[in-house]
This record gives C-alpha cells, structure tokens and sequence, in this order.
C-alpha cells in the first residue's frame, strides 16, 4: 500500500448510493436466503459482502459485454 | 455472548471518534475478540468456560488483548487510526459481552473473576443454531434491538455516502484506496462495502430471530436471565462483593500496567505512528475522540 492513494478514491465523482427499493429488495433476498440456507449466507463472510455483491457486483456482471470491454 | 450488536455498534463508534479511527479497523477490532476462537468454542466440553474462561481463550476478551493487538498494528503499519480502530472496536466488544452470564475477564490476567450482569444465558453449549436460537429468545435480541435503535436515532449519519466520502475514507485512505485498486470498486462499491456491515447485522437479527420463532418454536422469554429453557452457566460461584473486590484490584494493576507499558515502549510506537494528513488529534482522550 503506498501513500496517497486515498485521493484517488475521493477524486471520484459523486457516489450514488442505490435506491432505497434496492436496499430493501436486497435485505428480502437476504433474509430469505438466511432463513433457508442459514450457514450458508448467515455467516461473518458473506454476511457482509452481501449488500456489495448483490448492488454492485451482480449488476455489473450482468451489464458486462466483452465487445463493450474493448472499445 | 451478543451478536448483531457488535456491528452496529461500529457505526456508534465510528460517530464518535471521526476521523480518528478507521472504521476497517473499528470492525475487524469488534470481530477479534471471537474471530479465531469461536469455531472452536462449539466443539468444546465447556463451551462458556472455554470461551470466556481461564483455562480457555477467554484473555480475548480481556482490555489487555486489545492493547497488546493494537500496538502489535502500531508496530507493524505505523498507523496511528488502525491502532486507534482497533483498540476501540476490541474493548467495545468487552463491554457488550459482559451481559451475558458467562461475562468476561476485562483485567485479565490482573483477575481472572469474570464480570457479568447476566442478563441473558450464555448458550454456546447448544451449538451454533441452538445458540442463536437461545440468544433470540432472550434479551440477547432485544440488547441487538437496542443498538440498532441507537443508531438510528444517533449515528444514521454515519450511513450516508456524505459521511463515507468525507469521514471514512479521509480516516483510512490507504486501506480503502487499496481495496479501490485492488477489487476494481468504484466509490459506489466500497460505500456499500462499508455499509455492509449494517446490512448484514440487520439481516441475521431479523433472520435468526424468525427461525426462533416460526422454524424451532422456541419460546420467547425476554426476561431478565432468560431464555429459562437453557441451563445456567455462570463461570464463578463468587459472590457480588466479592467480584468487585477482585475486579477493582485487577482493574488497578491493568492501569499501572497500561502506565508502565505506556513509559516503557508504547509511547515511542505512538509517536513513531502516522496520521492521513487530515486528521488532527489533541491530547489525551481527544487523541481519539472528536
């Protein structure tokens, strides 16, 4: 890690936090999930990475198009 | 032992020590106190006395780990906010633990009596599931409640992408500028990263809560000592005079430890330590809070 690269990150535009929908719809899924398959999804490890995975990373994914990557 | 509490109880923390602390550090300093234990603890003949007990692992939930856990981050990274994090994330972890009948050993090894009030039954003995079950059928899930109300009405500041950009990332920017880098996430990623932890207090008190409810049927008994399903487990048969007779005595040889320690070495790792450029910290408690 090397000094500074805070600035990089606060450079950035604005951060838009999702809609409350969306933060709602993830806790359902969650809840859901946890309820069902509780040591699987109710534990230190996913438990926290839920909310990025689900609001971030999965949408992303699904965006993702290889053609779009390379232009 | 409490469970959701500990995560919201970062964002308390977090409210008010600014941009002292680094809200990573906060909550890998609430986690460490069980984090390379509690596996073990469900397997254990004595689950409570291994826990929290000595013999056991119970010095992880002792005042002293936590200094000894923070000036081994001090040493190692220079940083002044992890060190900070760390220790404060550790002895707030201490203090939620007290109440429930296991308690801790906050001066450990200066006392070895565990301290508790006992207000909810420490039920590791059940294992993991009966555990939560135990804890959501007693004020264990109301003391969850509690905090989560705490932040809410105090420190839902803290949630906002405001306060991330402004507070949380200046506090730590190397640790987040790495996890930016290194996991491709733009701001919206580690703000939800960061909220994560909230997210997922919320959603294991409400889940494990309704499997109390509605898939073991236990009985909810927010009593004081409940749930009276589980047996009692209380570590020591002392009486109350006589746990605050031990306490007071370790609590003061954990303080002139802390001042020789203080004399001694960490005192030279401190000023040895780093700040990002901005943050400013006075002198004594306002070194950490703001």
């Amino acid at each position: 890690m090397s000094a500074g690269p805070g600035e990089e990150v606060v450079g950035e535009p604005a951060a838009v936090a999702p809609p409350l929908a969306a933060y709602l719809a993830a806790l359902a899924v969650y809840l859901v999930l946890g309820y069902v398959f509780r040591s699987v999804v109710l534990n230190w490890i996913i438990g926290p990475l839920f909310l990025v995975v689900t609001l971030h990373v999965l949408p992303r994914l699904l965006r993702y198009r290889p053609g779009q990557a390379a232009g | 032992m409490s469970w959701a509490a500990h995560e919201f109880e970062n964002y308390f923390l977090q409210k008010h020590v600014g941009l002292k602390a680094s809200f990573l550090a906060i909550a890998l300093g609430t986690f460490g106190p069980d984090l390379f234990t509690k596996a073990f603890v469900y397997s254990s003949d004595d689950p409570a006395q291994f826990h929290r007990g000595w013999p056991g692992v119970g010095f992880t939930h002792s005042f002293a780990f936590g200094v000894v856990g923070a000036a081994m981050v001090l040493a190692a990274t220079r940083s002044r906010s992890w060190a900070v994090g760390i220790l404060v994330g550790q002895w707030a972890h201490v203090l939620t633990d007290i109440c429930d009948s296991a308690g801790v050993m906050p001066f450990f090894p200066f006392s070895t009596e565990p301290v508790t009030i006992g207000m909810w039954k420490h039920a590791a003995s059940l294992g993991r599931y009966g555990d939560a079950t135990a804890y959501y059928s007693s004020l264990g899930g109301v003391w969850d409640l509690f905090w989560l109300l705490m932040l809410v009405f105090f420190a839902s500041r803290t949630l906002r992408p405001g306060y991330f950009r402004n507070v949380i990332v200046p506090a730590d920017p190397r640790a987040w500028g790495w996890l930016h880098r290194r996991l491709h996430l733009p701001e919206q990623g580690l703000l939800l990263l960061y909220q994560g932890f909230c997210f997922y207090g919320l959603g294991r008190m409400t889940a494990w809560f309704l499997r109390a409810r509605f898939a073991d049927k236990a009985p909810f008994q927010p009593v004081w000592g409940g749930p009276r399903y589980v047996q009692g487990n209380d570590l020591s048969d002392a009486g109350p005079l006589e746990v605050v007779l031990r306490t007071s005595v370790g609590g003061v040889a954990f303080a002139l430890f802390l001042v020789v320690c203080w004399r001694l070495f960490l005192k030279r790792l401190w000023r040895r330590g780093e700040d990002p450029p901005s943050v400013t910290r006075g002198r004594g408690l306002a070194a950490i809070f703001h």
